[in-house]
Order: structure tokens, then sequence, then C-alpha cells
């Protein structure tokens, strides 16, 4: 960790602390971890269900799901921040199935989420270095298949969505992201070569 | 469809942690993997793998309802709805006690009294929930336009002694300097008109405060420590 890393994490909130006290039932740590996360977690939520009214429903479900289900955070099975974008966004991609939120969108404009910028450090630090390397990962995919990806991660987008968006078959979509995911794989899991090293 | 072959348990966890599953598709795979412990693990790795990619979207800052719902579910238990419309918001404050509820009948039975126009035809142009210091909700306050006039309401056992009223202060943006607003006798709800000045002070308000004062002068400044304060939210955008 490099000596600019070890002075941002020291300001840091300890969101596994948080998570701990969470189980114990300390709200202030609630609180906290709230404060550190939620405007990251929120720009998640918004850029998949494209209304702010949505994406509030969608953080507050997520966030009553942390408090209640912080006890089953594995530290183990990744960083918390891991735990909670997915939680997040298994959220945010139910909420689109809804009949309700399906209604109200077919009549409802398009809002501009264009979230405001607001990057908090907390929700940042987790993952540098792996965003590098997963960045760098899906450079090595081309340019139109990488967007496939990203309009499904980002956006919340069905492969049909993407196939009528980029006007291409939708078997040539559904390859290119199985292909995808699998050379992305492919990519992590391939040792740390000497140039990467080198961030 | 096969779900023991190994290329496909790869594939469909990928696409699971994605995004790429929707509808039918996700729940069949939820089912599979309660069932599937080691299909489970195989999302989750996926999950964490792409995991990163959600840093590249930009952070947005929720509005200061959502916690308070939040914090009012996990406080109580309880199934509070969605809380971004106005009406919808009041109504959970209003939940929070009988009293509330009472307050919600009895502004409904004078409103409709009055003749005035339903309430939900005429939305708030600012709403400030001001809570006490262990984040109940106490006072709800209400702007309307056209006419300007504000609407002040006990969410909470808010009383004062006869010779005290509940004074109202504008904390204004930037500066927080105190700006007296209007003074509220808690009981009944009450609506009182607003000048343009006082309409002003809204507008420019970053939140509302409250303390109690002597009925018999007009506050200028605060005499007692602030009980009371909310940020006060334009719904409107303008």
């Amino acid at each position: 960790m490099t000596q600019e890393k070890q002075q941002r994490a020291d300001i840091l909130p300890d969101l596994p602390d948080l998570l701990a006290r969470c189980t114990l039932r300390d709200r202030q740590a609630f609180a906290a971890l709230y404060q550190a996360t939620s405007a990251k977690l929120f720009g998640i939520a918004l850029r998949i269900v494209k209304t702010r009214h949505w994406a509030e429903e969608v953080l507050q479900e997520a966030f009553v799901k942390i408090w209640q289900h912080a006890g089953d955070y594995n530290a183990g099975r990744g960083a918390p921040m891991t735990w909670m974008i997915n939680i997040v966004r298994n959220q945010a991609l139910d909420t689109l199935r809804r009949a309700d939120f399906r209604a109200q969108m077919k009549t409802a404009p398009i809002e501009d989420t264009l979230p405001d910028p607001a990057n908090g450090p907390a929700a940042e630090a987790e993952f540098s270095d792996e965003l590098t390397r997963l960045r760098r990962c899906m450079e090595r995919l081309g340019e139109a298949q990488r967007a496939c990806l990203m309009l499904v991660h980002h956006e919340g987008y069905t492969p049909a969505d993407v196939a009528q968006r980029k006007r291409l078959p939708l078997g040539t979509v559904k390859t290119w992201i199985r292909r995808g995911l699998m050379r992305v794989r492919e990519c992590m899991q391939a040792p740390v070569g000497p140039f990467d090293l080198d961030t | 469809m096969r779900y023991d072959d190994p290329t496909l348990r790869e594939v469909l966890a990928g696409e699971y942690a994605l995004g790429a599953l929707h509808g039918a598709a996700r729940r069949r795979f939820e089912r599979l993997m309660r069932r599937d412990a080691a299909l489970q693990r195989l999302a989750q790795d996926w999950q964490q793998l792409l995991v990163p990619l959600a840093q590249e979207t930009p952070s947005a800052v929720p509005p200061a309802r959502v916690f308070a719902a939040i914090r009012h579910r996990i406080e109580t238990g309880s199934r509070a709805g969605v809380t971004s419309g106005f009406w919808e918001l009041l109504g959970f404050w209003r939940a929070f006690s009988a009293i509330g509820a009472a307050a919600v009948v009895v502004l409904a039975l004078t409103t409709t009294f009055l003749m005035l126009r339903p309430p939900a035809a005429v939305p708030p142009s600012y709403v400030a929930i001001l809570q006490d210091q262990a984040a109940q909700p106490a006072v709800a306050v209400t702007a309307y336009k056209n006419p300007w006039r504000l609407n002040v309401e006990s969410l909470a056992v808010t009383s004062t002694r006869p010779d005290q009223v509940l004074q109202i202060w504008a904390v204004e943006k930037g500066s927080g300097t105190l700006r007296p607003l209007i003074a509220f006798t808690p009981g009944q709800p009450q609506e009182v008109a607003l000048s343009e000045t006082q309409w002003k002070l809204i507008k420019s308000a970053h939140s509302l405060a409250a303390s109690v004062e002597p009925a018999a002068t007009v506050a200028i400044a605060p005499t007692t420590p602030l009980l009371y304060s909310g940020l006060c939210l334009n719904l409107k955008g303008s």
C-alpha cells in the first residue's frame, strides 16, 4: 500500500467495523455506514431504475436489508462494499420487473438521471486496484462487445434491450455477453504481469 | 436444460452477476441457487469479480427523507411505503403516533369544511419536518404558494404554557442566520398567510428550527435553546 493510500485509509470509516456493530444493533454505526456509502449506492440504483422516486425506494429497501442481514456479511467473501452493492443491484433489478414500475415507466417521461457528482472516498477506496485490472481486461474486448457488457451492468438493460438499442441481432448480443464474460474472467485470473505491477 | 453442466453453470452465474438475467430467468436462477450452494458461490465469485465496475457509476446524494424512512423502519419494524411523494412522506410521519393520526383527521375535516381544494390537488412548495434531539418528528411545516401560506402541524406531543409560543425560525442557507418566521401554538394545525418577505425567507432557508418563546413579545432571536429543526425541502424545484 502506498503512503498516500495509507493516509486515505486512515481517514475513511472502517466499513467492516461499522457492519459488525450493526449486527449488535448499533444505530450510530448504521447511520455512519449510511453516511459513508449511500451516495455511491444511490447512484448505482438511479442508473438502473432511471427515476429518483424508484431509486429512493430501492435504497430504502436495500438499507433495511443491510440492517437486518448485517450478520450474514462474510468478510471472506469480499469487501463490505461488494456485499452492499450486490444488495442494491439485486433490489434495483427486482424493481425492473415489478408490475407497478413497468406500468409507470411506460407513461412517465424519462428523467434526466445524471446524478450530481458526490463521490465519497469511503466507497471508492475499496476497489481502485481491482478496478484498474478490470478496466484493462475490459479494454482487451472489442469496443462493441465492451459496450454490451457495460449497458447490461450499468443500466440494467436486458440483452434484448441492448440488441434493440445497438441494432444488433439478439443472438449476437447474447454471444458477445457470454464470450465477453469468459474472456474478462480469464484475464482477471491470469497472473499479474510485470507491466501490470507498475500502476 | 441441464444445470449440472459446468460451462452452463459458469455462463449463467456470470450473466446473473452482470445483470443479464431478467424476469423469469432471474427468478429461476435464484431458486436454483437457494438449493445449490456451489452455484451460489459461483455467482458470488462472479459478483466479486464484476463489482468494481460499479465504481464507474457516478454517486448521487439521496434526499434526507430516505434515511428518515429507513430509520423509522428499523426502529419500529414497520413497513412504511415509498416516501418520495410528499403526501406519502407526511403520511409516514403521521403514522408515527396516534396524535399524528388524529391530526390527519382534524386537518382533513378542517380543509373539507372550509371548502379548500383537496390537499393532493395543491402540492406544497416546501416542507420541513422538525425533529427533536432524539430525531423524533415533532412539527411539520409546509409552505404553499398562490397565495403564499404556511401550514404548521404538531406531530408529537408538544405543548407550551399558555403564555408561551413555539417560534419557528428560518435558518438561512450559507450564513446560518436565524430569522423569525411565525409563532405557533401547538395543538390544532395552523394555517397562516405569508408576506412576500416571509416567502423569501423560506425560499432561502437551509432548514427551519423552533424554540419556545414568550407569547407576549415578538421574538427577534431565540431566547431559549432550539428544540426542533429540520431541512427545508424544495418540492417543486423552483
